[in-house]
């Protein structure tokens, strides 16, 4: 039956709204992908195997990768979680209170998240960093900083509210398909993703970047500021290797403005289209900032 | 002023005219919503529970109007909505699914709220099933769980769409109770297929056919309609809108009653036929 179904208006009590998060917050607790996610995040993170000039810098935030597909397993089915009939379809907190209040599950890997962000950053400072660039200019005391360190976040925050709004929409998604196609995009084509010029819509935007010199450069030729990566065992020429903050702060607005646009999408009427409808302007921002001051 | 007002009201779902200038106004106590498959019946409880526009004309529901936002909002802070499919979260428990319900019913006293849910819950005799998950539960125990979300809040408008499908007779017994109780202390507007649970608990019946209100009135009324049009004999007349062999191997038929045949009391089961009927319509 498809027919103009009636919304209720804006003015539902607050105390009700606070209520329903809570219990959505609490039951979240129960969702094993994203405690499986936040398993998966320690070994990752503590791995330290990579043998290229950047390889532990970048991999650290690789492994935010599982809590951040944990968390949209867990907010995918609980969008969908009233299958083909509404439950209380006419109780004055409508469907688009729940898929507001519904948000509030994404507290705890956020929580999660946070604490294993701040945890990187201290152990990372602690321990003095990372390895950046080969000899005879090789620092391993390269650091993230705040503006990278803040992407995983965000991207757990827009894997929540993205899996809230497609399980909103399409309840009758298969689960699996999703996890499928998102395992992929998130781990062996991660790379496609941090490839010029595609870098700028990437998930989670992968840095150093590596800026090929000319060919017959050698590093003895670079200046002297420059960290930079030999040529490897792929014969690929030096590469200047580059943490580039501007660009990670346009990225960053590009996922602010990522999550604001599946915020309306979760939320949906009039309230959600506006906010979707700033969230294009601010991704939309976010990209030409990057496209503006990338060096790749 | 009645507590609910029809005026006018037409919805149609492409080529089908689910219904067609309905008009109707009365209210508290138990309304019995009576028609064949699709009458409309599901169409006016969508309409009355404020989920579903109509095409043209109006609804008045306690001198409010569910076509303005503000309106709409205090008609479902009033009203408890079984629809016909029920939506459950399967990996919740009875009182978790129940209690979810009573906080979108905007029941924010914690303890007020728990009583409440205990409660609905024990009416609709699940008090046994209070923590077990609702994918555990049988289809029968399933409506009663939706049966408990609707009466949660004590709400002073109660529509029933089909309540008692997939009940066992000991259940519909008590659903006879709950419904009449909730009929003293508001309106119940309630759809079935079963004529004896209008005659039981219903204060007032309509009966729909293709989107039309054929009758409106009490069971009692509704039962006469067809006086002096059932009659028995031992055999069918060709002439009867509908005949039957009742358990006494009797044919019993509505219509034009032939001359010379043993006129009976009409029930109302007699009264819906031929409400129903081409005679009826008439």
């Amino acid at each position: 039956m498809t027919t103009e179904v009636l919304e209720s208006s804006r003015t539902v009590s607050t105390m009700s709204m606070r209520q329903l998060a809570r219990i959505e917050a609490r039951r979240s607790l129960r969702r094993a992908s994203i405690w499986i996610g936040a398993i998966l995040l320690f070994p990752i993170m503590s791995d330290t195997t990579a043998d290229w000039p950047g390889g532990s810098y970048s991999e650290k935030l690789l492994g935010f990768m599982p809590i951040a597909l944990g968390t949209f397993i867990a907010a995918f089915r609980t969008g969908r979680r009233d299958g083909s009939h509404d439950v209380a379809e006419s109780a004055p907190l409508d469907a688009d209170d729940r898929a507001l209040a519904r948000l509030a599950s994404l507290a705890l890997p956020l929580a999660i998240t946070l604490v294993a962000i701040v945890g990187l950053a201290v152990a990372s400072r602690i321990e003095g960093g990372f390895w950046m660039g080969d000899h005879p200019r090789r620092t391993d005391t390269a650091l993230h900083p705040f503006s990278e360190l803040l992407q995983p976040l965000l991207l757990v925050i827009l894997c929540g509210v993205a899996g809230i709004a497609i399980g909103r929409t399409r309840r009758a998604l298969s689960g699996g398909i999703i996890f499928g196609m998102l395992l992929f995009t998130f781990f062996p084509a991660y790379w496609i993703w941090n490839s010029p010029p595609v870098h700028v819509v990437a998930p989670l935007q992968i840095q150093p970047m590596g800026i090929d010199l000319a060919d017959g450069t050698t590093i003895d030729e670079t200046p002297e500021s420059w960290y930079v990566e030999d040529t490897n065992d792929f014969g690929e020429p030096p590469r200047h290797q580059l943490v580039h903050q501007p660009t990670i702060i346009g990225h960053d607005i590009y996922l602010v403005g990522l999550i604001a646009l599946a915020v309306g999408a979760a939320v949906r009427g009039i309230r959600g289209r506006r906010i979707a409808l700033a969230g294009a302007g601010i991704a939309l921002t976010g990209v030409v900032v990057q496209l503006l001051v990338s060096p790749v | 002023m009645s507590d609910i007002e029809f005026h006018g009201l037409t919805k149609r779902f492409g080529s089908n005219n689910a219904l067609d200038d309905f008009s109707w106004s009365g209210g508290c106590g138990v309304v019995g919503l009576l028609g064949p498959n699709g009458a409309g019946k599901t169409t006016l409880l969508r309409m009355l529970a404020t989920v579903l526009a109509p095409d043209n004309g109006s609804i008045g529901i306690y001198g409010l109007d569910p076509a303005r936002s503000r309106d709409r909002l205090e008609i479902r802070r009033l009203l408890g909505y079984l629809p016909q499919e029920t939506g459950l979260y399967s990996g919740f428990t009875t009182f978790d699914l129940v209690d979810y319900v009573a906080v979108l019913k905007e029941i924010s006293d914690k303890t007020t709220r728990h009583e409440q849910v205990r409660h609905a819950v024990r009416s609709v005799g699940l008090e046994n099933e209070m923590h077990r998950r609702i994918r555990t539960l049988s289809g029968g125990m399933k409506r009663r769980v939706a049966l408990a979300a609707a009466l949660v809040g004590q709400p002073r408008l109660l529509v029933l769409d089909e309540p008692a499908a997939g009940l066992d007779p000991d259940q519909r017994l008590r659903l006879r109770d709950v419904i009449s109780r909730a009929g003293q202390q508001g309106t119940v507007v309630v759809s079935t297929h079963q004529t004896d649970e209008v005659a039981a608990f219903c204060q007032q019946v309509l009966v729909l056919d293709h989107g039309r209100l054929r009758f409106a009135g009490t069971p009692r009324e509704l039962a006469t309609m067809a006086e002096g049009r059932v009659w028995v004999d031992d055999h069918p007349h060709p002439d009867a809108i509908r005949t039957w062999v009742t358990g006494d191997g009797l044919v019993r038929s509505i219509g034009t009653p032939p001359p010379g045949v043993q006129l009976v009391e009409p029930n109302i089961d007699d009264g819906y036929l031929f409400a129903t009927s081409d005679g009826g319509r008439q």
